[in-house]
């Protein structure tokens, strides 16, 4: 049994991949670096930090011209679409659009050079008609995929390496675990380095949330009440993959428990809240 | 009554110390060894050790051309057969310390970028000796037992610009010295 792991920084946050099999160790590295190439190639796509990214062609697009109509990859196709149910569902509260506001709030990097004045010329997914793979809108919107695009990284990476691997692929917080049963991971909960909880395992994927990295505070921007929601502590998530995962850590977040249930059991999910000071409890 | 003051006190204090004390837990993680990361970076090139000391002028100039902060004057560097080049760097950054491979080749494109070890840091901790001792070390394997190994990690996102200044600086590192050491 031979086991490599390795870490790259890719998608703005480091990629952990750890594989182990009954094969020689150069089988295990030729599988992590097809797995890497393939997050690599879907940062080419749906990086939100890059300007040569399709979805940073795409933002600038919708910026300077959004009645016309744009033809999406099926990367980028997928993810959106996968982003627009979520708002569907959650009734608007799961928004990607509200990167515009973001980036006026310096949250996220203003490399599209969009007036700081303008938050209000600034639509939201509502007015985004999306049909297979093209887009336009009725209004100038900007999209940060953010966490989602990490989880579909994960999911497209894990997609890529042969059935007789077993390990992980670790994308900042969206996790895939292939033989996830009965296996333990520890969640970070605070800032502080031994702010760590063992959670059992209880679906493939695993997607964690918090904001004790952020040094501006929280980025949970809630677009009905147009405030940013404080998290203390740490939202994780199990799910059939991990995009579903990352984006049901933000409906938690950003949606009273009552209302975020039954989301979570339309897509067989269960949660955890941890608090700072490390007691969990679950919501399901 | 007041023996219920003392209680609470004692408490307080108690409660107090424990936030005052300097605790180095720390958690790391390995990935790779550096043979480990020279075979993926450079696979069927042997590599020869050139370390590269640079002095105050050639430091200056890469502080002043990356806008980032060089460290470390030492470069722990390999050469390939065609001229490329593997260096180990360490990053630190606000909640992390990062030992990095990074492989440039000879037309100093950078080809892989692999973490070897990332060490979670809090607070004061790197101003602290025994954490500063390991800058000047080749080998960080005798101070990693120290620290707590974690299997899997579930967390909110880490920024990894620190990591990609790390890397302006290496760009900047190669343009203005190693480019110009012949083969």
């Amino acid at each position: 049994m031979h086991q490599i792991k390795r870490c790259q920084p890719l998608l703005g946050t480091f990629i952990e991949i750890s594989l182990q099999a009954k094969l020689p160790e150069k089988a295990l590295i030729a599988s992590a670096n097809i797995a890497f190439k393939e997050i690599e190639r879907v940062q080419q796509a749906l990086n939100f930090h890059r300007k040569d990214s399709e979805l940073s062609q795409l933002n600038m697009a919708l910026i300077s011209a959004p009645n016309t109509t744009k033809v999406l990859s099926d990367d980028l196709a997928t993810v959106l679409a996968f982003a627009h149910e979520i708002h569907l569902v959650s009734a608007g509260v799961y928004d990607i659009s509200i990167a515009s506001k973001l980036m006026i709030d310096k949250h996220l990097p203003n490399h599209l050079d969009i007036p700081h004045s303008s938050s209000a010329a600034f639509g939201s997914f509502s007015d985004i008609s999306l049909q297979g793979n093209s887009i336009c809108s009725t209004k100038p919107v900007v999209f940060d995929l953010g966490g989602i695009a990490k989880g579909y990284a994960v999911d497209q990476a894990i997609a890529k390496l042969p059935e007789n691997i077993s390990g992980y692929v670790n994308a900042g917080g969206d996790m895939r675990v292939i033989d996830w049963k009965n296996q333990q991971v520890s969640i970070k909960y605070a800032r502080r380095p031994s702010a760590l909880k063992a959670l059992t395992l209880r679906n493939t994927a695993l997607a964690s949330s918090g904001s004790y990295y952020q040094a501006q505070g929280s980025q949970y921007f809630h677009p009905k009440t147009q405030r940013y929601n404080t998290i203390k502590g740490c939202i994780s998530v199990f799910a059939n993959n991990a995009m579903q995962a990352d984006a049901l850590t933000k409906v938690i977040a950003l949606m009273k428990r009552k209302d975020a249930k039954p989301i979570l059991k339309r897509y067989g999910a269960s949660a955890i809240i941890t608090n700072r000071f490390g007691f969990s409890r679950q919501v399901n | 009554m007041s023996m219920l003051r003392r209680r609470f006190l004692k408490g307080l204090i108690a409660t107090a110390a424990s936030f005052a004390l300097p605790i180095q837990v720390s958690f790391a993680k390995s990935y790779l060894t550096i043979e480990q990361a020279q075979k993926i970076l450079w696979p069927e090139q042997k590599l020869t050790p050139a370390p590269v000391d640079l002095t105050e002028q050639q430091a200056d100039l890469i502080e002043d051309l990356s806008d980032i902060r060089v460290r470390n004057h030492h470069i722990n560097s390999w050469r390939s057969e065609d001229g490329g080049w593997f260096i180990v760097d360490q990053v630190i950054g606000k909640h992390e310390n990062i030992d990095l491979a990074v492989a440039i080749s000879a037309e100093g494109k950078v080809m892989g970028i692999e973490v070897l070890t990332y060490r979670e840091t809090y607070g004061d901790q790197i101003m602290h000796p025994k954490w500063r001792a390991q800058f000047h070390g080749k080998d960080s394997s005798e101070f990693l037992k120290l620290d707590k190994q974690i299997k899997n990690i579930s967390g909110a996102t880490l920024s990894c610009r620190h990591v990609t200044d790390g890397i302006n600086r290496l760009n900047h590192t190669w343009s203005s010295v190693l480019s110009k050491i012949a083969l």
